[in-house]
This record gives C-alpha cells, sequence and structure tokens, in this order.
C-alpha cells in the first residue's frame, strides 16, 4: 500500500472515529473538512453538542494524543461508527492514532482538530 | 517537557518488568537444584507441548518459573532495546507469555513464529514495532511448532525444518488474519489472536488429520506446591498494589472511572485512567484469584498460574473488578448445573480464561455477563477438539464465537423498540 492511500485509509477511520462521537452526543449539524497537505492531513470536526463534565473528562484523553504503533494495522480497525462501538474505547483509539490535537467546547459548539503526520 | 516526552519517558519502563522475571528465575530455585532445573528445563523444550501440558509436570517447578522468567526477560530486552513503549496491550501481552510459558510455550516454539512476523514486516515494508501485538501473543501456536518438531516422531532435523517452517508460516499469515477477526467480534473478546490461532490451529490440523497424524488434547498436570507459590503471588500482588497506591499519589482517585469502562478493546487502562491505578487493579484481581483458586482446593499449577498471571496483566488492558465478577459468577453457574466436573484443573482454566469476555458484561452489564460466562463454559470444551491443543489460547478462540452471536444479539435487544424507552420517549 502507498504511503498516500495508507494515510487515506486512516483519514476515513478518523473520521468514522468522530462521526461516532458527534452522533452518539446527539450532533444535528455536523462539519466535517478533511485537509490533505504533502506531509500531514487535519481533520476539523465542529458540532453543536450538550456535554456533561464526565463526557469533557474523557476527552481529556483526545488532548493528549500518543501515536501507538502496536494500535496501526490492528486495533485501529475496532475505530469506527457501528453498532457495537464504546465510545471511551473509540476515544482512546483515536488519541493513538493521531499525533497532534485541538478541543475546544465552549458549552454549546464542540470543536475538534486532529492531526496525524505522514 | 513536553507531554509527549513525559508519555514517553513513562512508557518506556521496563524495570519492572526485568526485575519481576529476574525474581521468579531465583523463585525456582527454591523448589530444585540448578542441575535439576537444566535437566527439566531440556524436557520442556522438547516437549510436544499441546494443551493440557502442564511444564510443571514434565521438568519440575523451578525449570518450568526459568522457562517463563527467561521468556519474558529475553521479550523485554528486545522490546527495551526496540524502544517499544511499554503500553496497556504490550503489558498485558508480555504477562500473557509469561503466563502461557508455565504450559506451552518456550524458547524453541516461540522463536520461528516471532520470525515469521519479522518476515511479514519486511515484506509489506511495516515496522516491526506495529506487529508487536501479532508477535507476542502469536505464539500461542508454540505447540505446534513443537508437536511437528518432537511429537510425530520424525527424526530431530528432518523435524525441526518441517515445524520451523510451519512456524514462520503461521507468522507470516498472522497479522492479516489477526486484524479481520478483530471485525468479527468487534473487541468483545480480548483474547482475539486466541481466536486467529484457533482457526489457524484447525487449519493445521485438518492437515494432520489427512495424513492420519491427528493431535489429541492431552491431560499432563503437576499438583504445583500451593504454599510457597501462594506466598510469593501474595507478596507479589501486595508490593504491586503498594507500588500502585504510591504512583497513584497515595489515592485510590480514578478507581471508579476504571470501573465504569467496559473493557472493550481497545481501552488502555493505564493511558485512559494513570499507571498508578491500574497497577492497584491488577493487584486486586490478581489477589481474588489467587483466593478463589486456593478456595476451590486447586493447585496453583501452571496452567492455573498461567490464568491468573494473565488476568492480572489483562488488568491493564480491560478486565476489571466490575466487569469480571458476572463472568465468574456465570463460569461457575455452569459448572454447577453440568455435567462437567467442577473442581478440575480444566474447569479452573476455563473459569480463569473465560475473562476475555469481561468486556460483554461491561458494556451490556451484569446478566449479559453472566449469559456470556455460561455460554463460554459450553463452547470451550467443543471447541478444543478442533485444534487438538496446538492453540494454547482456547478460551480466547471459544471466546470470539461467543462474543460475535451474543453481541448481535444484545446490540439487536438494547436497540429493540421495546427495550429503547429513550427512543420511543424521543418519538
Amino acid at each position: 500500500m502507498t504511503k498516500l492511500k495508507n494515510e487515506q485509509k486512516y483519514t476515513k477511520i478518523i473520521t468514522g472515529g468522530l462521526m461516532y462521537y458527534y452522533f452518539n452526543k446527539g450532533v444535528e449539524n455536523l462539519n466535517i473538512n478533511i485537509d490533505i497537505k504533502p506531509d500531514y492531513i487535519v481533520i476539523n470536526a465542529g458540532g453543536r453538542v450538550k456535554l456533561s463534565s464526565s463526557d469533557l473528562s474523557k476527552l481529556e484523553i483526545l488532548k493528549n494524543p500518543m501515536r501507538l504503533p502496536e494500535f496501526e494495522n490492528y486495533y485501529d480497525v475496532l475505530i469506527d461508527y457501528n453498532d457495537s462501538s464504546n465510545e471511551i474505547s473509540n476515544i482512546d483509539g483515536l488519541s493513538s492514532i493521531i499525533d497532534a490535537s485541538e478541543v475546544d467546547y465552549d458549552g454549546e459548539f464542540l470543536s475538534i482538530k486532529l492531526r496525524r503526520n505522514f | 517537557m513536553s507531554t509527549e516526552k513525559i508519555y514517553v519517558k513513562n512508557h518506556y519502563r521496563y524495570e519492572f518488568i526485568i526485575v519481576f522475571s529476574i525474581a521468579v528465575i531465583l523463585f525456582g530455585l527454591i523448589f530444585d537444584s540448578p542441575k535439576e532445573i537444566i535437566e527439566g528445563y531440556y524436557r520442556i523444550l522438547t516437549s510436544p507441548s499441546q494443551l493440557l501440558t502442564d511444564y510443571m509436570a514434565v521438568g519440575g517447578i523451578g525449570a518450568t518459573f526459568f522457562n517463563a522468567g527467561i521468556l519474558m526477560l529475553l521479550a523485554a530486552i528486545v522490546l527495551w532495546k526496540r524502544k517499544q513503549l511499554l503500553t496497556g496491550p504490550i503489558i498485558a501481552a508480555l504477562f500473557a507469555l509469561f503466563g502461557f510459558s508455565l504450559f506451552g510455550k518456550n524458547l524453541f516454539n516461540t522463536i520461528p513464529i516471532t520470525m515469521g512476523v519479522y518476515i511479514y514486516g519486511k515484506i509489506e515494508g511495516i515496522e516491526f514495532n506495529t506487529l508487536t501485538i501479532n508477535s507476542l501473543f502469536g505464539t500461542a501456536l508454540g505447540p505446534a511448532v513443537s508437536y511437528i518438531c518432537f511429537g510425530l516422531g520424525l527424526p530431530f532435523y528432518q523435524g525441526f525444518f518441517i515445524s520451523y517452517g510451519v512456524g514462520i508460516l503461521i507468522g507470516l499469515v498472522l497479522p492479516p488474519l489477526s486484524k479481520s477477526f478483530l471485525k468479527f467480534h468487534q473487541g468483545y473478546t480480548l483474547y482475539n489472536l486466541g481466536f486467529t490461532c484457533g482457526i489457524i490451529g484447525l487449519f493445521i490440523q485438518g492437515v494432520l488429520k489427512s495424513f492420519s497424524l491427528e493431535v489429541s488434547n492431552i491431560r499432563l498436570i503437576s499438583p504445583g506446591d500451593n504454599l510457597k507459590i501462594a506466598v510469593f503471588m501474595y507478596a507479589f500482588f501486595i508490593f504491586s498494589f503498594v507500588g500502585g497506591y504510591f504512583l497513584n499519589g497515595k489515592s485510590f482517585s480514578n478507581f471508579k472511572n476504571l470501573l465504569s469502562n467496559s473493557g472493550r478493546a481497545p481501552s488502555d487502562f493505564g493511558h485512559i485512567y494513570g499507571r498508578g491505578i491500574c497497577l492497584i487493579n491488577m493487584a486486586l484481581l490478581g489477589i481474588i484469584y489467587t483466593t478463589f483458586v486456593l478456595y476451590m482446593g486447586q493447585p496453583l499449577n501452571g496452567p492455573i498460574l498461567g490464568g491468573i498471571f494473565t488476568i492480572f496483566g489483562f488488568g491493564i488492558f480491560g478486565k476489571h473488578l466490575k466487569n469480571v465478577i458476572p463472568i465468574l459468577i456465570g463460569t461457575v453457574l455452569a459448572y454447577a448445573l453440568n455435567i462437567y466436573e467442577p473442581k478440575s484443573v480444566p474447569a479452573m482454566v476455563t473459569v480463569l480464561f473465560a475473562t476475555n469476555l469481561a468486556p460483554i458484561a461491561g458494556e451490556y452489564g451484569m446478566f449479559a455477563g453472566i449469559v456470556a460466562g455460561f455460554a463460554q463454559v459450553s463452547i470451550v470444551s467443543v471447541v478444543g477438539l478442533l485444534h487438538g491443543g496446538l492453540n494454547l489460547y482456547n478460551n480466547g478462540f471459544s471466546g470470539g464465537f461467543v462474543a460475535a452471536t451474543l453481541v448481535p444479539i444484545y446490540n439487536a435487544i438494547r436497540e429493540s423498540r421495546f427495550f429503547n424507552m429513550r427512543r420511543d420517549k424521543d418519538d
């Protein structure tokens, strides 16, 4: 698999993971923007959701991402939107395949920006 | 220091694993002399090793601890040299490697499988670090290598080349298969490689059977030495508990949050809740299951210790008190009602390894977990025949079928209009 194809695959996985999270929180209007650069990819998502303090503490995991080699080519298949996904497992998985993140919540609007280096 | 650097520093500490491995090797000297250990170790290396071969019955207690300690030590050194971060799944894999080295894995039968995974990475241009889980857990098929070399009655060199060829082939097919099979049960059994290895074992058994070389399960079980081993186990778990308490800032903070996690893979508790509280969780699991084994009057021998140490390792990657208890109840209930002997080593092994289904209890609740535990007991006795004991993770093989069957049913119930009150209300 070429590098670009591999990164396109991960873009789909990350986007799926984000959609799962937002839909789980009952978002009605979700914007996702994907920007592919020569060396990295940035995925921006934003939508109005109601988050509890417990939800915010779970999102802390996403604020401290660390790319883990053992997750790639293995557990990444479980990060996606399907009926049996689990929120915390999804967040933990996402944080293990990205290099940097920005998470911002103003009480109504949640924006998540994730970056993955090639 | 950046967050990334702190993370890397915290997750690159193999001292605990290395000290534990050495302590176990030295602990073996309490039971046997160095000469007896060397002789016993040779018998272990040349054993066919299919399920249920307790290495304590093959080579003695000292040699068994030597085998498990040396394998864990070598694996830890290789990972440390390769700068592999010591994350939750890696800790779980190392303790599973240790546990199964008490009854089936040894240096001889793990090398070719690891080589095969390594070659796969080279062929596909994938870094070996991304395949570590495959290489560590994939050694569950070690008995396939040992059995071909030492169980078929072939001349050594012929057996050696055929068995290593098969081992390398196993390693080559493991990564793509294991990834694919994860989707089958969607992470609701923690021993995914067990399921994968079960399928490969089924193919090997099929080929062997077509040449009238069918493998059969055996029962080579040692009575262990409960007093000395129990003292060692409790001391280790208490040490881990105290260490975890200090690492967690002399508190039990986050323990409630950890218990609320379903455990569905991937759930690296160390990453989510911190190392300290995970050590506390691991130690508590170890203490509870060791006490349960002793209460049931079972020996602390290779397979049973293997089960306890695997539970301990997965205390940082999916298992906790809340999600293992329903599985325990389900399995005990099954043995109380069915025709199988409840107070036996195979039954206890199932009770211990059935905890691979803990995420089902974590996600769908107590009753769902009890049903999963109950089902596991029924299925595990059937699937063992399919691979003839060549796959050491027989409960993982069975767990894959149980999870793949129950999870869609539980989802259907949860999403059903009869039960989904919230959706009805919204409508």
